[in-house]
């Protein structure tokens, strides 16, 4: 059994599923989650249901379109694929987490004494 | 913040595109789901296990679904959008109560709304004018009444000059005029309204402009502004009315304005034309003419004070009477609709009221039959996981519902109904072009019907708080509001409805009591019969004393020629007051001075007026012979005991005046509502200058076609006279209680609804009670109890809760009919008779509203009732 699995942080789905679409282009659900599964070489506890939510939330924002086109099966399926502003949006929101990121790291490495009163 | 917007945008349209999206994601799911099956197949899993996983690693369809819908739109919107839908189809279904509780609504909405309407102006928003809190309408007290609402041009010029405590006046004269429109002449109110008239109250025309300041100069003030109703009336709402010319008093005017329709006035201050008011004191008698005067208090200064100023101001020197008469004046401030009868618009919002609360009782009352009605099914949906939360926002949202029927069907009476309703009941013309549809009385219907919709709810929803929850699935047994409690609920909201319709009951009864005593009242003669006519005479018709006797004695014998007149006579006034009584100081035997009224009219006149002679004898009609008829009243007061016959007495009238008295007469009225004070009779030729009145006797009051028949008569005479009254003495004294008559006929209607509320609300309780007993009526049938025990059975428990109702109403009533004091004539609130009535009358009501029931439980079938089991 590989390490215990990592719970999904709060918003960050968003964000995973912007930078999906950002590298492989146009996608279903399905493929959205699985390349997310995948690329997260399964340490991710991901609901998979809770990606239509995600979904339907960014193409609201405007973040992402949708198109119900064939499929590689030859079935119905519901494209998604990134707005220009779902590109900028990356782009601030990547940002955002990098320095969100770089906070935390430096909170928890920071040994005792060092930060200033 | 624009995407945020747009965020919301979407989320809400999500909502009504609920369908489509749902369908949408379904597909999106499946195919997931599909594609996920066959990953796991490919991995080599069995087909179920592949199955599984793959619902396993979506988390659940259902739970997908829901978390997609949360965050797309807003549930709890949805949620509503539901509620609403099923209220409506339940409501549809239950038509008649729908349509029944709609009526109630509608009812007692559309009947409040209404009386707001009426009474909101004078009760509760006092006059829409400039700072209305400065404005008092200044008059005086004296020993005759507490309060005169007007002043004499002489005094409100001194006020003018000699005071500062007001900041501007308001002042109108009123005059009866003859005004030709067009070749015809019309009898009008015509005001002088003084330069800051307008100003102060705030009155700007609607069409053309108000008077200038040099329009208040003798000759530049031929100009006159009209009212929207003379307007339309008379110039049939010409669109260039404004340089239009019409006669007023052989004077040639131009219109320069037209005022609002619904333009809001002081009682006083209400006319048809309106022109400038320059100030002349008039020389033969210096307290006329006389003016109504609103003053606007300066900032800062108490009324009090004010008070004080306007009694500390100097007249200019007056002739012996007219000083004493003066020096008995008090000025007095009052409110400016103090001569309107506020205790009538009191009355009828307070029935307004008590007719919406036994409205929203009667509509509470539907919502509980109709709450038992539907326990199985509220039981069932409380079982299956519902909570009362959400029972009792489906009933809000049933009741919200009726009331959002009820509030746009009295929207629509307010726009077509009420108006010509209106003008109706108050008699006012203008009121038929007034829309009610305005923000006061929307506001009106908001508050309303909201109020109502939350208690119509609120009481079955309560009930369904306290209820147990499996019960109702018994057949039978209690349930979801459950029977008993709800049963004494009921039973108390009926007794409340009783109570209010028995205050309603016992105010009407009141008024008819007051009506009675009004009819049977002693004026001192017989008002049958007696015609009065007032004659006025334009401006610049003046007549030598001498002239004004000829031409009084020329109408005189004209009218008597009139068919159906028996008998005709003349003097300064006659019979009721109405013009100038000529009032006098007389020298009492202690030395002081009081006020005594003296009417100077032709020998005939006790004959015509049907006066009764108790002693002596009356004037003779030969010129200089002097001889003075006093009253009753005059003899006790100044001669005690004493006969009075032969005596003379000293009145302090232009000089020194001593007469020897030659009879006396009974009393009479000058209103229904006074009581007879000292006066005295004199010939007419003795002081010409205020005749202006002529009595005509009948066999019987004439029919309306008799005022055209003396006006015509009149005009043939002389066309320049001006007849500002034509009116039997009947009509006169009917005219004195007018206030008392629009809140009688007001109280009448909304009585009658109250009544057949209140029974039809008793109906239903029993009715439904019998209904739920029907099983134990059976059996008190099947063990030996007669039918004629279940009918006394039912009726004496209608019976009794009818008793309590009535006695509760007449407890409230006792307190609340105080109000109405002084609109009554003679009659006391608390009149024993009205109550005995009142408690009859519905009691009676109750009897009849429990019979069918009762009916209904002594024929039970208990062989039905059996096989029903």
């Amino acid at each position: 059994m590989a390490a215990e699995k990592l719970d999904l942080l709060q918003g960050t789905l968003d964000l995973m599923v912007l930078q999906t679409l950002a590298t492989m282009g146009p996608m279903h659900g399905y493929g959205i989650a699985r390349r997310i599964e995948q690329v997260s070489a399964d340490a991710l506890i991901l609901n998979q249901g809770t990606i239509y939510a995600a979904l339907v939330r960014l193409q609201q924002g405007k973040w992402i379109d949708a198109e119900w086109s064939a499929s590689d099966n030859n079935r119905k399926a519901k494209y998604y694929s990134l707005t220009a502003s779902g590109r900028r949006r990356l782009v601030t929101e990547t940002k955002n987490w990098e320095r969100m990121a770089e906070v935390v790291r430096r909170i928890l490495t920071s040994p005792p004494g060092e930060v200033a009163p | 913040m624009i995407s945020a917007l747009s965020r919301l945008i979407a989320r809400l349209r999500a909502v009504f595109a609920k369908r489509a999206l749902d369908e949408d994601l379904n597909e999106e799911l499946a195919h997931h789901l599909e594609l996920l099956t066959k990953d796991n197949l490919k991995a080599g899993m069995a087909p179920e296990e592949a199955r599984r996983q793959a619902c396993i690693a979506l988390g659940g369809l259902e739970q997908a679904r829901e978390q997609h819908r949360e965050a797309r739109g807003f549930i709890w919107l949805e949620q509503i959008g539901k509620d609403i839908a099923f209220a409506t189809r339940a409501l549809c279904r239950a038509r008649g109560f729908t349509l029944t509780v709609l009526a109630m609504l509608v009812l007692g909405v559309g009947v409040s709304t209404f009386v707001f309407n009426l009474t909101a102006w004078i009760l509760i928003f006092d006059q829409p004018f400039p700072h209305p809190e400065q404005l008092w309408l200044i008059g005086f007290k004296d020993k005759h009444s507490a309060s005169n609402p007007y002043r004499s041009t002489m005094q409100f010029q001194a006020y003018q000059e000699q005071t500062r405590a007001f900041s501007e006046y308001a002042a109108v004269t009123r005059d009866v005029a003859n005004v030709v429109v067009d070749g015809e002449p019309v009898v009008v109110n015509l005001l002088g309204a003084s330069i800051d008239c307008f100003h102060t109250l705030g009155i700007k025309p609607v069409l053309g402009r108000g008077f200038l300041p040099e329009e208040y100069r003798p000759g530049a003030d031929n100009v006159v502004v009209i009212t929207d109703l003379f307007w339309r009336k008379h110039f049939h709402a010409a669109p260039d009315i404004l340089g239009r010319q019409v006669l007023v008093d052989q004077q040639l005017c131009t219109v320069i304005g037209v005022l609002r329709v619904d333009q809001p006035f002081p009682p006083a201050f209400a006319g048809d034309v309106y022109r400038p008011f320059i100030p002349r004191v008039d020389a033969v008698n210096p307290l006329t003419p006389v003016v109504f005067v609103i003053g606007r208090l300066a900032p800062a200064v108490p009324p009090e004070q004010a008070r004080a100023a306007l009694a500390a101001v100097k007249l200019p020197t007056l002739p012996p009477w007219a000083t004493a008469y003066v020096a008995e004046q008090e000025p007095i401030l009052m409110r400016p609709t103090d001569i309107a009868r506020s205790e009538t618009y009191w009355v009828m919002a307070i029935a307004g009221m008590l007719l919406y609360s036994i409205a929203c009782l009667n509509a509470m009352n539907l919502m509980l039959v109709r709450l038992l009605g539907r326990r199985q099914e509220l039981s069932l949906r409380l079982a299956l996981g519902g909570t009362r939360w959400q029972i009792a926002r489906l009933l809000m949202i049933e009741s919200l519902g009726l009331a959002l029927v009820a509030s746009l069907v009295v929207m629509a009476a307010a726009r077509w109904i009420f108006p010509p309703l209106l003008a109706l009941i108050t008699g006012s013309e203008a009121a038929k072009y007034v829309s009610s549809l305005n923000v006061r009385t929307l506001a009106c219907i908001a508050v309303l019907t909201l109020v109502a919709s939350v208690a119509v709810a609120l009481v079955p929803a309560w009930r369904l708080m306290k209820s147990e929850i499996n019960a109702g699935l018994k057949d039978g047994g209690a349930a979801a509001g459950d029977g008993r409690g709800v049963a004494r609920l009921r039973t108390a909201l009926v007794i409340f409805q009783a109570a209010l319709a028995v205050v309603l009951l016992a105010g009407t009864g009141l008024m008819v009591r007051s009506f009675e005593q009004l009819h049977r009242t002693n004026l001192g003669f017989d008002p049958a019969g007696k015609v009065k006519v007032t004659i006025s005479f334009p401006r610049g018709y003046d007549l030598a004393p001498e002239a004004r006797l000829q031409l009084f004695e020329r109408l005189q014998q004209r009218l008597a020629t009139t068919p159906g007149v028996r008998a005709v006579s003349f003097g300064q006034d006659t019979l009721l007051e109405g013009g100038f009584y000529g009032t006098a100081q007389l020298l009492m035997a202690d030395g002081t001075y009081r006020s005594v009224a003296g009417n100077f009219v032709t020998a005939d006149y006790w004959k015509t007026a049907g006066l009764t002679l108790k002693k002596g004898q009356w004037f003779s009609s030969k010129r200089g012979e002097f001889g003075v008829v006093i009253n009753e009243a005059f003899a006790k007061a100044r001669f005690g005991d004493e006969d009075p016959i032969g005596k003379s007495f000293k009145l302090l009238v232009s000089g020194d005046f001593l007469q020897p008295v030659v009879g006396v007469v009974g009393d009479v009225k000058e209103s229904v509502r006074s009581t007879p004070g000292m006066r005295m009779y004199v010939a007419e030729w003795v002081y010409p200058l205020n005749i202006s009145s002529l009595l005509l006797r009948l066999d019987h009051d004439p029919g309306k076609e008799f005022e055209g028949v003396v006006r015509h008569a009149i005009y043939a005479l002389d066309p320049k006279l001006i007849v500002s009254q034509v009116a039997t003495i009947n009509e006169i004294v009917g005219n004195g209680m007018w206030a008392e008559r629009q809140a009688f006929r007001i109280l009448k209607v909304l009585t009658v609804v109250a009544l057949v509320l209140a029974v039809a609300g008793l109906f239903a309780v029993i009715a439904y009670t019998v209904d739920s007993r029907m099983k134990e009526f059976g059996v008190r049938l099947a063990l030996g109890a007669q039918p004629a025990n279940l009918h006394r059975l039912v009726m004496k428990r209608g019976l009794t809760t009818a008793a309590v109702g009535v006695a509760v109403g007449v407890a409230g009533a006792l307190g609340l009919t105080r109000f109405m004091q002084s609109l009554l004539f003679e009659t006391t609130p608390y009149d024993p008779l009205v109550y005995a009535a009142v408690a009859m009358i519905l009691l009676v009501a109750a009897v009849a509203a429990c019979w069918l029931p009762a009916r209904r439980a002594a024929r039970v079938d208990i062989t039905r009732l059996l096989r029903a089991e």
